[in-house]
């Protein structure tokens, strides 16, 4: 069964960041099936730790950070516990995405810079603290797994497309500010992924799914290959890119 | 099973055109490498011969059909050769295309055959290709297609109307095709190369643009293709389609600027 050889993180050292969704153990099972060592930090302590308990179940190491990284002092640290326990940072992968949906003359100023900052503020934080090391190195990649509302609206979704678009944007500028620096820089934007889907007939009873080209939802896993490609120097020549998986939600009109 | 078994590509029939050199090879080595049986159509008989001994030293079955992929009649018979063959075809690469033709006259200066055989090689002949075999795909229900397209497909380049032009379509059949083909189980997608030196782009005078201008530095290598390619070819791609899988060094995320050019301004 030939896995081609381009597709190795041996001797790399990832650190992803988990939320609830229940993602990040399979994101961080695959980087660490393709060889890497990897950090899990989030707030929290069950998703996390069953992140890194995906890790070490395929013979890699990984060390755990919890926390709310509200701002640079806790993203930097964070950084830093990667290369102290793990020995050094070559991959960052923004598993972490607060979703929020509700109408717009009904939100609050609160609620829109809670999502504003939990989703563009922590991108733009952990980039900018893994980007300081991955700068001095003169080599890195970061991940960003956003939503493909980025890119397409959704009622009652103002605030969190706002917020994803946001992170599109940081990537495609980082790419280019970081680009002689050996940093990659890039977006995956899903569609309907669900962690755990029913059956595709069962799918098919949602009016949405029926819309979707491929007619039925994904799983984390099938971004986790190209989350792979995007974490390795094989990948070095795609940098400031959004990849959409998203079933063709993206390519109707 | 890992995730990444899912990019196995053993027992896959891939007919690729334009795959004798250049990008198209660095995909045909990349996909054979990863297990893939090998269908090479070209013009030129020397090289596409010279790519199929290379994926028959890999182990893998291979063979080259000299072809004009603007020939209807021509596409046809490719697609029923390998089919006679193999009895299958899974994988389908639209790679053929021409960067240019000759000389790079202005707009009034276009002959009707110039541009005639510019939307015929880069934006037909993927729709004479998908045509021939996508029945075979849906009736099986399922295949992928891959297109080849460009940046140009989404930005225009000075005095460069059929390229610009036929890529720009490629781009959007690929959307169509996704949408339209997606209830038979096949998936549709586009690879949208940056600058790659090839005997292609050396061949003509147009000028790539160096490497101090593409954001990260440097043009793209050729074998930089081969993941991309093995990945859309496989079941790691399943649920993508209809998009744009761009590797160009951050030319697209840009492109506003010269690289490098970052004015500060503070807050007021």
């Amino acid at each position: 069964m030939p896995v081609p050889n381009d597709w190795t993180l041996e001797d790399k050292v990832a650190l992803i960041t988990a939320d609830t969704r229940g993602w990040t153990p399979v994101l961080a099972s695959a980087l660490a099936e393709a060889g890497a060592d990897v950090a899990v930090a989030g707030n929290s302590a069950e998703y996390v730790e069953s992140a890194a308990a995906a890790v070490t179940a395929q013979g890699r190491r990984s060390t755990t950070i919890i926390g709310e990284f509200s701002g640079y002092a806790e993203t930097d640290a964070a950084v830093d516990k990667t290369v102290s326990e793990l020995g050094r940072i070559d991959i960052l992968v923004n598993a972490s995405l607060t979703e929020f949906g509700k109408p717009t003359l009904d939100t609050t100023e609160f609620e829109w810079s809670t999502v504003m900052d939990a989703n563009a503020g922590a991108a733009f934080r952990w980039a900018r603290s893994a980007g300081r090391k991955m700068t001095q190195q003169g080599s890195g990649h970061i991940v960003n797994i956003i939503s493909e509302m980025a890119e397409r609206g959704l009622t009652n979704h103002a605030a969190f497309s706002a917020s994803q678009a946001a992170i599109q944007q940081m990537t495609r500028s980082l790419s280019l500010e970081w680009g002689t620096s050996g940093v990659r820089i890039n977006c995956i934007a899903t569609g309907w992924i669900e962690l755990d889907p029913p059956s595709i007939e069962e799918q098919q009873k949602e009016l949405f799914v029926r819309y979707l080209p491929l007619r039925r939802k994904g799983t984390p896993s099938e971004i986790a290959t190209l989350m792979i490609y995007l974490s390795g120097d094989f990948s070095d020549f795609t940098t400031g890119q959004t990849i959409f998986v998203d079933g063709g939600a993206m390519a109707h009109a | 099973m890992g995730v990444l078994d899912a990019l196995n590509l053993d027992g896959m029939n891939v007919v690729i055109t334009g795959g004798g050199t250049g990008l198209g090879l660095e995909m045909v080595r990349g996909m054979a490498e990863a297990g893939a049986n090998i269908a090479i159509a070209g013009r030129r008989q020397g090289p596409i011969d010279e790519a199929a001994d290379m994926v028959k030293g890999l182990g893998r079955k291979s063979m080259a059909v000299s072809t004009d992929v603007t020939d209807t009649a021509a596409v046809n018979a490719l697609f029923e050769t390998v089919l006679d063959e193999w009895g299958d075809v899974h994988v389908l690469f639209n790679n053929a295309g021409i960067v240019r033709e000759t000389g790079r006259p202005p707009l009034w200066e276009i002959t009707d055959e110039s541009w005639r055989i510019g939307i015929e090689t880069n934006l037909s002949s993927a729709f004479y290709c998908a045509r021939a075999i996508s029945k075979h795909m849906a009736d099986r229900g399922s295949g992928k297609i891959v297109n080849v397209a460009s940046g140009f497909g989404f930005r225009g380049g000075r005095d460069n109307y059929m390229y610009t032009a036929g890529k720009g379509g490629v781009v959007n059949i690929t959307r169509a095709m996704a949408v339209s083909l997606g209830r038979y189980g096949i998936t549709c997608n586009a690879i949208v190369p940056g600058f790659f030196p090839t005997e292609a782009t050396n061949a003509t005078s147009m000028s790539l643009p160096r490497g101090d201008l593409i954001p990260i530095g440097r043009t793209g290598f050729p074998r930089e293709f081969g993941p991309v390619a093995v990945w859309l070819a496989s079941a790691a791609s399943d649920y993508m389609t209809g998009e744009m899988f761009i590797v160009d060094g951050g030319g697209l995320a840009g492109g506003m600027a010269p690289t490098g050019y970052g004015p500060i301004t503070e807050l007021a």
